[in-house]
């Protein structure tokens, strides 16, 4: 049965943006080196998820529940592929939170402890999740513009000075990192098993999935690539010291009353982060209100994330962009693509009757 | 139960229903010889109207062996006596007449009584609104009598389309409340919700339009209220030509009216007879005022106290030097600061007005400057709180909200800086987007995001715009699914 409670495929886009833009924010990663080699690079990542998305995004607008559909009525097998993608947002949760700790201890130090910002997030995250995904749409569209009036009053009081000859030409020496950002970029189109999942809610509008793709692949692209674009003309080299890029790019913004932006950038991307992890938990808890399973994927959330910031854990490192991508390819693409198939082929064999 | 035939055992029963309350008038009378009595409420029938239409008919109505259906026919059919008549049967259909202010006719031999409209209880004559001050426009506002309150809106929408519908809440109280809308603007499910929820209210009494809005909006979570309230007349006929539905209150100068939205707060009847242009000032005053009130002292608190690089070195210096003085941490300054500044609000709100004054000298002079010269409080922090208390005075129907949200911001602000900013922020903001009222999402037309609609969010669209796109509340949900009315 379809849930009630419906977001249309703008706020659709927008909750796929906005845990991009999560991502991006405070992507951190000792190896990171920005390069001329991002842009195209960037481009053909996107024609990738684009043609990743067709399974999904046609079984979506077909008004299909691929979850429901792909266990066939059968209660144990529909709990696994819910207790899968369950298990994949809560790794991502865990990763966000953790991200934001980890952040908030380098960039912030005096203000408040990792753990309490561990705890505190991942309370308010569940209390959002719990409100429900129409809710969290709803604040979405806000955020998204609060993100853009940022960027734009930044943008406008930036002290900042492009260096063209920072753009060095792409070589074949470049092809390591090529593919090294390819596959980065790939781990983090966690977007696909998310439209799989939100794709229920969406209201009957027609096209709605591929409307909020198409919307949200435009706007990831051209997003990243001014990002990148700024980052290689305002700071070259300097990305490879610094931690967070983006941050560094805001310390450019300054007034006669805001001396440093920094705070204020931290400032929405927490907002952000609150917003997007009530997100993750919420498909965590199977996308429905329920206050237990609410609470049991905040408690999850918040043990993982402790020991995974004790622990160092790197959510960036091999072993993660392999269990992302995995997560990806299995919940996005593969289970919608055997639902496909498994159409195909009963419609063959009906026609052959 | 039924009344007696016999007049005698129906008024001894009356009396044992009213526990004979002093208040309770009978008048006994023969007319053509049969035995009458007129039972009235003290104070709630007007005693010359009685005697004109009711007694001096009555004492002329003569008919040789009168029967006492003769008498009731005479009242009910053949005497014009009142714009109101109704047969009674039932001691409960008499109590509640005589309780509504009628005059109720008993007949000895009759099974029936014939009730009267006579009221004439004394009420407040129409006032100006004092919650809701304009400049221009309407100078009336709502009354305390329930039937004043709907000729002042029908004197607005002369329309056979408006309707009003009354019904009874209150188990004790039997409060009569009118439900008001225009039919074919507001949608018939819409109006179907507002009478279920109201028949679900299982109140004593009804004492006023705070009884009715939980029922109405029904989001026990949530941080805003769903619905709204005006004493004014002319909001009122505005808001429901938008296709909402408003519900008077017998006894109460003020309606409730449902669904309302976050942004109608920031709306004020002067922008509607000023300048498109001065309007859009005026409320982009407002959106700033609600931002100072609500989230000032904790943004303060955040930037000083933990994010200080955030400020222009020489607003920095300044502080740090104010600060130095004072023998309390910033955030218990604030605190107590905020928590004064409360106690005077409340206190020039009961006080008499002639006292009112001296509350504000009080606090203002007294308290605020020697607080200051004294070295306690900085003056930076007062000048702060200064800005926020005139805020809060911008959008009075938020002042609730605003109030638990300054205290919030102190401490999330103070104890996390600018991240428990945003984390309190993002929270009150996703609270908000869950509300809804009669399946109209409260923070329409931003979120969900209606395009239509937003020509009365910011800028005030001119008349000539605005009779051209007619706007209901059918047309704010932006998100379909479950708020389709």
């Amino acid at each position: 049965m379809k849930p009630k409670v419906r977001i249309s495929p703008g706020q659709m886009f927008i909750l796929l943006i906005l845990a991009r833009i999560m991502h991006t924010m405070v992507f951190h990663s000792e190896d990171f080196s920005a390069g001329t080699f991002m842009m195209p690079t960037l481009l053909v990542t996107t024609l990738i998820e684009a043609a990743l998305s067709l399974p999904a995004l046609i079984l979506i607008d077909s008004g299909s529940d691929i979850i429901a559909e792909l266990s066939h009525g059968s209660r144990r097998l529909y709990t696994f592929l819910r207790a899968l993608y369950s298990l994949y947002f809560l790794y991502i949760a865990t990763g966000t939170v953790k991200y934001i700790a980890e952040f908030m201890r380098s960039e912030f130090q005096r203000v408040i402890s990792p753990v309490a910002v561990i705890v505190i997030l991942a309370l308010a995250a569940a209390y959002c999740a719990h409100l429900g995904i129409e809710a969290l749409a709803r604040a979405g569209t806000v955020v998204f513009w609060i993100f853009i009036a940022l960027f734009v009053s930044m943008a406008s009081v930036s002290e900042g000075t492009f260096h063209p000859e920072n753009l060095t030409p792409i070589t074949g020496n470049d092809f390591p990192a090529i593919l090294d950002y390819a596959v980065r970029d790939l781990s983090s189109s966690w977007w696909l098993p998310m439209l799989v999942v939100l794709g229920v809610h969406l209201n009957s509008s027609k096209d709605g999935a591929k409307k909020a793709a198409a919307g949200y692949l435009i706007t990831k692209l051209v997003m990243l690539e001014v990002l990148v674009l700024l980052i290689i003309l305002v700071l070259g080299r300097f990305s490879d010291i610094l931690g967070y890029p983006l941050l560094s790019l805001g310390a450019y913004a300054r007034t006669v009353f805001v001396r440093s932006f920094n705070a204020v950038n931290m400032f929405v991307w927490c907002m952000n982060a609150v917003l997007v992890c009530g997100v993750y938990l919420f498909i965590a808890t199977g996308g429905v209100k329920n206050g237990k399973r609410t609470f049991s994927a905040m408690i999850v959330t918040i043990v993982a994330a402790i020991f995974a910031y004790r622990a160092n854990s790197d959510f960036n490192g091999e072993v993660a962009i392999l269990i992302k991508t995995a997560g990806i390819l299995l919940l996005g693409v593969i289970l919608p693509l055997v639902l496909m198939i498994e159409r195909g082929v009963r419609r063959c064999v009906k026609s052959l009757q | 139960m039924n009344i007696s035939e016999n007049l005698e055992r129906t008024i001894l029963g009356i009396r044992e229903l009213f526990g004979s309350s002093d208040d309770l008038n009978i008048v006994r009378f023969e007319a053509s010889g049969i035995k009458c009595a007129v039972l009235t409420l003290e104070g709630m029938t007007s005693s010359a109207d009685l005697s004109k239409m009711l007694f001096s008919p009555l004492m002329d109505f003569k008919k040789l062996l009168a029967q006492p259906s003769d008498i009731y026919s005479f009242l009910m059919r053949k005497g014009l006596f009142s714009t109101e008549s109704k047969p009674v049967r039932t001691y409960s259909d008499i109590s509640q007449r005589l309780c509504s202010g009628f005059a109720v006719v008993l007949i000895n031999g009759e099974k029936r009584g014939v009730a009267f409209g006579a009221q004439g209880f004394k009420t407040r004559s129409i006032s100006e609104p004092s919650t809701e001050n304009n400049l221009k426009g309407c100078m009336e506002a709502l009354s305390d009598n329930l039937k004043t309150s709907m000729s002042l809106i029908r004197r607005r929408l002369k329309s056979p389309k408006l309707r009003f519908e009354t019904m009874k809440a209150g188990e004790i109280s039997q409060t009569e409340l009118c439900i008001v809308y225009i039919s074919g603007k507001a949608p018939e499910s819409l109006v179907g919700e507002v009478k279920s929820c109201l028949g679900k209210i299982k109140l004593d009494v009804i004492s006023g339009t705070g009884c009715l809005e939980p029922f109405l909006s029904n989001n026990p979570g949530s941080f805003f209220s769903g619905c709204s309230t005006t004493e004014r007349p002319d909001v009122l006929a505005a808001k429901i030509n938008e296709g909402r539905i408003a519900v008077l209150v017998d006894g109460v100068p003020f309606a409730v009216v449902c669904p309302a939205l976050f942004m109608e707060n920031f709306q004020a009847v002067d922008d509607y007879e000023e300048k498109p242009y001065f309007a859009f000032l005026q409320r982009l005053l407002r959106y700033l005022s609600f931002l100072m009130a609500g989230f000032l002292p904790g943004i303060y608190l955040a930037a000083t106290i933990h994010h200080p690089e955030i400020l222009a070195k020489t607003i920095l210096t300044n502080l740090i030097a104010s600060e130095e003085d004072t023998p309390f941490p910033l955030m218990l300054e604030m605190l107590i600061v905020v928590t004064l500044f409360e106690i005077m609000r409340e206190a020039g709100l009961r006080l008499p007005k002639a006292v009112g004054g001296a509350v504000s000298i009080v606090g203002g002079l007294v308290i605020g400057d020697a607080a200051v010269t004294s070295g306690l409080i900085s003056s930076p922090l007062l000048i702060i709180i200064g800005i926020t208390a005139t805020c809060s005075f911008v959008l009075p129907s938020l002042n609730p909200q605003l109030t638990i949200l300054r205290y919030i911001g102190v401490f999330a602000g103070g104890l996390a800086g600018f991240f428990g900013m945003a984390v309190f922020s993002l929270v009150i903001l996703v609270n908000a987007s869950a509300g809804d009222c009669l399946s109209v999402p409260y923070l329409s037309p931003i979120a969900p995001f209606t395009l239509k609609a937003t020509r009365d969010l910011l800028l005030r669209a001119g008349y000539r715009k605005m009779q051209k796109q007619k706007i209901t509340v059918e047309s704010l949900n932006g998100s379909g699914g479950n708020n389709e009315t």
